[in-house]
Parts: C-alpha cells; sequence; structure tokens
C-alpha cells in the first residue's frame, strides 16, 4: 500500500481480527497467519478503523482526545502506528 | 508491535479472560472412525441459531478471539454456514476442524466467502487409502479427502491436518508427514487414542507401539531444527500454548478456553463431561465467572504434576497427561490395564 495522503479515508482491513486483551491488543491477520500485541492507544486506532473510514487527521483528533494528549502528539502517534500497519498489510485506503 | 505469544497469554491468564472456545456443533458424522471418543448417545436440546447469536455476541464482548468449530463433523451442522457467517460477523479467529468429506468445491467458495476461516484443519487417518479408510470405515474418504483438500488448497485456504497415531498407521508415520508437505497441509500429531467418552475401552486396541511415539517425537525435533536452519519458523502452536505456567499442571484446562457441546453443557475440556453449567439456563458469562468447576479442574491438573514430580508425562505412551483420558478410563467396567 502506497504512503497515505492526508485526505484520504483508511479503514482496517477486512481480513484482521483483533481483541483488547487489558491494557493492550492483539491483532491476527488472517491473510499471513501473524498474530501482534499492540498498546493501548494501537487497540483504540485498530478498533476505531474497525468501525468507520477515517483520514489520519480524523484519527489524530480522536485518539488526542481519547488520551489528553495534544493534536500534534497524536498526529506523531498515529503516523508512527499507521506506518506499522502498513507494513503488515493491516489497513486499506479509498 | 510484538509478536503474540508470552505477554499476550499472561495477560490473558492473569485476567482469567475466556480467549479461547471451542464450539462442537454436532456428535453427527458422515464418517465412522474406529476410534471416535465421542459419546453418540448423549442426549439434549441442540442449541438453536438464535442461541448461537447469542453465545457468540457474548463472547465477542468478553474479547474471546479464537473459535475452533468441530464435532462430529462440523460441516454437516444444517446451520454451520449461518453460524460460521457470525463467528466472522462478529470478528472472531475461526479454526475449522473436519474430516474434509464435504469440502466440495461449492463449499469451499461458501467457506471463503462467508466464514473466512484462519485455517481448515482435516484428519488424516494414513498416507493410504487402505489405511486411511480401514480407520474411517467408510470406502473412497482418502482419496476424497486428498481430492478434496488438493481443491481447498488451491482455491487460497490454509490448511493443515491432525493424526492419531495407531497401530493401523504406525508403519505410515514418515509417509504420512510427508503427504501433508506435498499437499502444503502440514500434518500434527495429537492423542493418545484413549477411551470413548463413555468409557468405552473399544479404541485401546489399536493403540500404537510405545516406541512410535518416541520416533514421532525425534521426527517432529528433526523438522523442527532443520526449518530453523532454512530460517523458517518451527511448527505453530494453538493460542493455549505457549510460556511455562506459573504453577506447573498437566494442561492448562479450566484457564484460558471452554468446550460447549452440541446441547450447550460448557466444559472445561471437550473430554470431561462434567457441565460447568448449560446455555439453556445461563449465559456463557454467568458460567465463565462463577461455576466452580473451572478453578476444580484446574487444582485436578495441578495436582496431577505434582503427582508426576517433575517427570515428564506418558499416557498410553504419548507424551501427555490429558484429565480426560484419565477420567474416562475410570468409567470403564472391563479389565484393561490402563497403566
Amino acid at each position: 500500500m502506497p504512503e497515505i495522503k492526508n485526505n484520504e479515508k483508511i479503514h482496517l482491513s477486512g481480513r484482521v481480527r483483533f481483541r483488547a486483551i487489558g491494557d493492550e491488543g492483539v491483532m491476527v491477520h488472517l491473510e499471513n497467519g501473524r498474530a501482534m500485541v499492540v498498546n493501548e492507544v494501537g487497540i483504540f486506532i485498530v478498533e476505531t478503523l474497525g468501525r468507520q473510514d477515517m483520514t489520519v487527521a480524523e484519527l489524530a483528533e480522536k485518539v488526542a482526545g481519547a488520551f489528553e494528549v495534544d493534536m500534534d502528539q497524536g498526529r506523531a502517534d498515529v503516523a508512527t502506528f499507521l506506518d506499522q500497519l502498513r507494513g503488515e498489510q493491516a489497513i486499506e485506503g479509498g | 508491535m510484538r509478536m503474540l505469544r508470552d505477554t499476550i497469554l499472561r495477560t490473558v491468564r492473569a485476567r482469567r479472560l475466556l480467549h479461547d472456545v471451542t464450539l462442537e456443533l454436532t456428535y453427527h458424522c458422515n464418517l465412522n472412525c474406529f476410534y471416535c471418543y465421542n459419546n453418540r448417545e448423549k442426549q439434549g436440546t441442540p442449541l438453536s441459531l438464535a442461541q448461537y447469536r447469542t453465545l457468540l455476541e457474548d463472547l465477542a464482548r468478553m474479547q474471546t478471539l479464537f473459535l475452533m468449530l468441530t464435532g462430529g463433523e462440523p460441516m454437516i451442522h444444517p446451520r454451520f454456514f449461518e453460524i460460521g457467517s457470525m463467528c466472522r460477523e462478529l470478528g472472531f479467529v475461526v479454526r475449522v476442524r473436519t474430516n474434509g468429506h464435504t469440502l466440495f468445491p461449492r463449499n469451499i467458495d461458501r467457506l471463503i466467502h462467508e466464514v473466512d476461516p484462519y485455517v481448515v484443519e482435516v484428519t488424516l487417518h494414513g498416507a493410504t487409502a487402505e489405511v486411511h479408510d480401514r480407520q474411517t470405515r467408510v470406502p473412497g474418504s482418502f482419496d476424497r479427502l486428498i481430492q478434496n483438500l488438493r481443491h481447498t488448497r488451491s482455491a487460497g485456504l490454509r490448511c493443515s491436518m491432525v493424526a492419531t497415531p495407531t497401530a493401523w498407521n504406525q508403519h505410515q508415520i514418515e509417509k504420512m508427514i510427508s503427504l501433508g508437505d506435498e499437499l502444503d497441509a502440514p500434518l500434527h500429531f495429537q492423542g493418545p487414542v484413549g477411551p470413548r467418552d463413555n468409557g468405552d475401552t473399544e479404541p485401546l486396541s489399536i493403540q500404537p507401539d510405545p516406541e512410535t511415539w518416541y520416533r514421532i517425537a525425534a521426527l517432529v525435533e528433526e523438522r523442527s531444527a532443520r526449518k530453523e536452519t532454512d530460517g523458517e519458523e518451527g511448527m505453530k502452536t494453538d493460542s493455549t500454548s505457549g510460556p511455562v505456567d506459573e504453577i506447573p499442571a498437566t494442561c492448562r484446562v479450566g484457564m484460558v478456553g471452554v468446550d460447549i457441546d452440541p446441547f450447550g453443557n460448557v466444559q472445561a475440556c471437550m473430554h470431561l463431561q462434567e457441565s460447568a453449567g448449560s446455555l439453556h439456563e445461563q449465559s456463557i458469562e454467568e458460567i465463565w465467572n462463577h461455576s466452580p468447576l473451572f478453578a476444580r479442574v484446574r487444582q485436578r491438573a495441578i495436582a496431577a504434576a505434582a503427582e508426576l514430580g517433575g517427570k515428564k508425562p506418558r499416557q498410553f505412551g504419548a507424551p501427555l497427561f490429558c484429565l480426560g483420558v484419565a477420567e474416562n478410563c475410570t468409567k470403564c467396567s472391563k479389565n484393561v490395564d490402563c497403566s
């Protein structure tokens, strides 16, 4: 998947399954069989993208609101995590 | 992001989350395997589709991730695809354990689009029709399985095979492993052949020679080492495998998973027939959180480990100790040596 544009709506791949486990989360990609543990912010992003399509900015706003961090921090957290999800082919654009 | 295993399983156990559920959808089967452990005389009111929906919604809310659909033969349950579709919709990682007899192209297509399982696990009884069909007691079942498995793999579904070593197939262990490799459906061994869940000891007559299990262990070890050398991952394990338990126990019964029989009885394990509660009367959440059965069987697994005193368990030659198999032996009225 190419780099995500700011105004592009993204969503979780339909082939990803996830659950919150305590303060963390676990994700399983049915395609490659990989299972991963994600932190609290990570599972929040995964759950949000599992519910609805969002742009990076919308997602950052949600993260900033939920975890009481400023928008810059929220945007940075989201960008880092989305890069990892992209590498795992766990998100799709459009 | 980190790989699963240790961390998450530690959390699952510490919080006693119901992480892994086996749904035995039916005890009916289209094969007639000689050593089948299911008690087909077990009676009850089967769960309805609406009850399965309630159960699955509850499990999703409880953050259960792994579901195994099994039986009997799960794919002959009249509502199999509807139940499987609910599992998909509610976000479970689904394993379908089937004998493969009905994995026709149309059913494969429905599996992909309606259930989207993580893996389809089929049962292999031998490397040739002569041996396989002898155990299933259905002529033609081997050829049909192999054909169906080829179709399933070529449709892109991940497959694996499980085999139980017996006196009838022990001379084909290596060939069975090779067949799994050829079909791109890695073979795992399970066992031992034990008494049926109603205590019937007939299956014990086809126990493999004790050295068969040692041969299998050596083969598995050799293959794991080869895969590590080749840079491949070792054999994958299920979600309940992983780090060593904090308190030694013979298995993880009562800790992270349950088995639900076709009649809604919630059991700690598919071989331990005592019910923790009925889904006709209580929700899964009530049963999991309040039944004393789980703590009781957990204590039994701990006590069994203590009795072993650090020795590696062996049960009918297999490198494990299953409380259910041990319990089924006590139901036996025949004079059989189960030591």
